[in-house]
């Protein structure tokens, strides 16, 4: 008879659909794209390691929520869990933001000063008045010019200040301010 | 003599033919063997999947692996089948997406991102290079869909699929500018995540279709169920999702006027490509399926769609195989009735835009076989897709096989220079394809 039941239970377990589990929630996911060392070989992908951690954890809501669009980031941040997303925004934040001493790309200086004001004086990030604005000093600059690009043009539409304040910089200027922000030196994370 | 000459080339043609067509019936790949990366293509290649091939979930890691679209190298060509020719047809086109023919040969083309236009090319005598281009409008939000409404000879409208709904710029056989501003026809589409937007007309001019994908990769995030899911579906359709996903991943119906929303079918992920089969006027999706299930699960598909068909996005793909990954709870009820698509394509091949082949170029036994532009994938160890493929029929019906008919963008493991996302032909017979990964608008010709 124990063994009927045992047999029964078997049968039931085997009929039950197999869960689909989370991807597993290391990193290794996140660095096939924004690369192994924290250095993404596609300049249209943005540096990660070291991020501000609100900031991250921001984005990742977002991509969760669907309020910024990105395939694939929509696809990873929906799988993973609402408790993951801070582990993982804190996981980031903690590698450190890769230290450079590059000299600066010479023009653009006077076009950033506009965005000291949320995003550091060094801009090296901050937390803003209007949620948490990212590191952009050493960020990658083929990435920085998509987003100022995609800002104005409205296809990023998390964040008010960035859109209105886009749609006032010419193309060019874009492209300078991207040159010259990659340039800088950063100042070191702990 | 002659007629002996005759009668033995005759022999030999038709013992040459009876030879391809065995050959080819031999070629096709099933089963596990027709899966692959793009190391696998080659024109003429044919596969066939089918509902018993599909992998279980997560068999291989889900794997990311992002192409990075880089400029043409140098000696690096496309391939096409024997007799068939692929050109540049206007470059420079950035963010080139949907292309559609207006009764009069002028090739409409929408500039998605960050573009937001629509540009109109006519072509030379040749058909091989643009005479004169033209921006038929500007300043909009994620044009995508292009229909020219009333179906026939003389349409008086174009209308576009945008961010929020479908627009209509009024319209005279001939104009490459509209004639007019935008008319809101719908609005209210909820945006976010899949934004393409494309729009078709029932040959009969009565309805207009549009394909609104998911809002999501498998609804994790959906809330809300309805308390009374007989009612919510007698309202909406069978499998239709509620919350943040109502009036998602279905293609919907309005009048061309963009009144009486119904949703005629649901549970289809992402229809990026609406196509109006001639002769039966039935609707047909190119279909992505959902990611993070491993490298070959599930398979994307390209299937006519039945009205008030269920198609199983989000708990169930390709017939019954179960999702247990959506928000709020399993759906026990819809097992038994989702319908399973008509072609299945390799999984992470992401079909964007179809056409069927109204003849007069391409070989006449390909007359009314669907043509598929796959853009490629992220989600899978090794590439697969970015290629033009083609859907034999044998009349209405697809065999359920596709072929390689345009290969080779992939550029080492990690490169590509092409991502292919719209087909079209074009008046003269011809092959109209577009890459929005260099904006650049191909087209393929056939000579004997």
């Amino acid at each position: 008879m124990k063994n009927i039941w045992f047999v029964v239970s078997v049968l039931l377990t085997a009929l039950q659909p197999h869960a689909i589990r989370a991807q597993d929630a290391s990193l290794d996911t996140c660095w096939s794209c924004h690369g192994q060392q924290g250095l993404p070989t596609d300049a249209t992908i943005p540096i990660i390691r070291g991020q501000r951690a609100d900031y991250i954890e921001a984005q990742l809501r977002a991509y969760r929520s669907g309020d910024r669009e990105n395939q694939i980031m929509n696809s990873m941040a929906e799988s993973l869990t609402r408790e993951d997303i801070p582990r993982q925004a804190a996981l980031i934040a903690s590698l450190g933001w890769p230290h450079t001493t590059a000299p600066q790309a010479s023009a653009g200086a006077d076009l950033v000063a506009g965005c000291k004001g949320c995003h550091g004086a060094d801009l090296m990030g901050g937390p803003s008045p209007v949620g948490p604005a990212p590191r952009l000093a050493g960020q990658n600059a083929a990435y920085l010019k998509s987003q100022m690009v995609a800002f104005a043009e409205g296809q990023r539409s998390n964040q008010e200040v960035m859109q209105a304040l886009m749609k006032t910089i010419d193309a060019d200027s874009k492209t300078a301010i991207a040159a010259y922000l990659a340039g800088l030196a950063t100042t070191p994370t702990p | 003599m002659k007629d002996w000459i005759k009668q033995t080339s005759l022999a030999l043609a038709l013992g040459a033919a009876c030879l391809a067509t065995a050959q080819a019936a031999d070629d096709v790949r099933t089963g596990q063997a027709a899966y692959g990366d793009w190391h696998a293509d080659a024109p003429g290649v044919m596969r066939r999947i089918t509902p018993a091939d599909v992998v279980a979930p997560l068999a291989s890691p889900s794997a990311a692996n992002r192409s990075r679209v880089v400029p043409q190298p140098a000696g690096a060509q496309l391939a096409t089948m024997p007799g068939f020719t692929v050109k540049p047809f206007a470059t420079g086109r950035d963010g080139a997406r949907v292309v559609r023919i207006a009764p009069n040969g002028d090739i409409f083309l929408s500039q998605s991102r960050p573009e937001g236009k629509i540009t109109v090319f006519r072509p030379s005598a040749t058909g091989d290079a643009p005479e004169k281009t033209e921006i038929f409008a500007a300043n909009l939000k994620d044009p995508y869909g292009i229909a020219f409404y009333p179906p026939g000879p003389d349409p008086k409208f174009v209308y576009v699929g945008i961010e929020g709904g479908v627009v209509r710029f009024p319209y005279h056989v001939g104009d490459m500018m509209a004639a007019g501003p935008a008319e809101t026809i719908v609005s209210g589409i909820p945006k976010g995540v899949h934004w393409t937007r494309d729009v078709a007309f029932s040959p009969d001019g009565a309805t207009m279709y549009l394909a609104v994908g998911s809002g999501s990769n498998v609804a994790n995030e959906m809330e809300g169920r309805p308390a009374d899911l007989a009612a919510f579906e007698k309202s909406h359709a069978l499998g239709a999702a509620w919350g943040r996903e109502e009036y998602r991943a279905d293609v919907l119906r309005y009048t061309p006027e963009g009144k009486e929303r119904g949703v005629y079918a649901a549970g289809i992920r992402n229809c990026s490509g609406l196509a109006i089969q001639p002769g039966t006027a039935s609707v047909w999706c190119a279909t992505n399926e959902r990611d993070l299930l491993g490298d070959n699960t599930p398979p994307d598909y390209v299937t006519s769609v039945k009205p008030g068909a269920f198609y199983g996005w989000p708990w169930y793909y390709i017939g019954d195989h179960e999702d247990t990954r959506p928000g709020d709870g399993p759906r026990p009820d819809l097992k038994g009735h989702v319908t399973v698509p008509d072609v299945l394509l390799q999984p992470h091949s992401a079909p964007l835009g179809m056409a069927f082949n109204p003849g007069g170029m391409f070989p006449a036994d390909w007359t009314g076989d669907a043509f598929v532009a796959l853009h490629g994938s992220w989600n899978r160890a090794n590439h697969t897709g970015y290629k033009i493929v083609r859907l034999p029929f044998k009349g209405a019906q697809p065999t359920g096989d596709y072929q390689d008919f345009v290969v080779g963008f992939a550029a080492g493991e990690a490169d590509v220079w092409g991502r292919p996302v719209d087909v079209v032909f074009a008046k003269d017979g011809s092959l109209l394809f577009t890459d929005d990964g260099n904006g650049v608008v191909y087209r393929v010709t056939y000579a004997k």
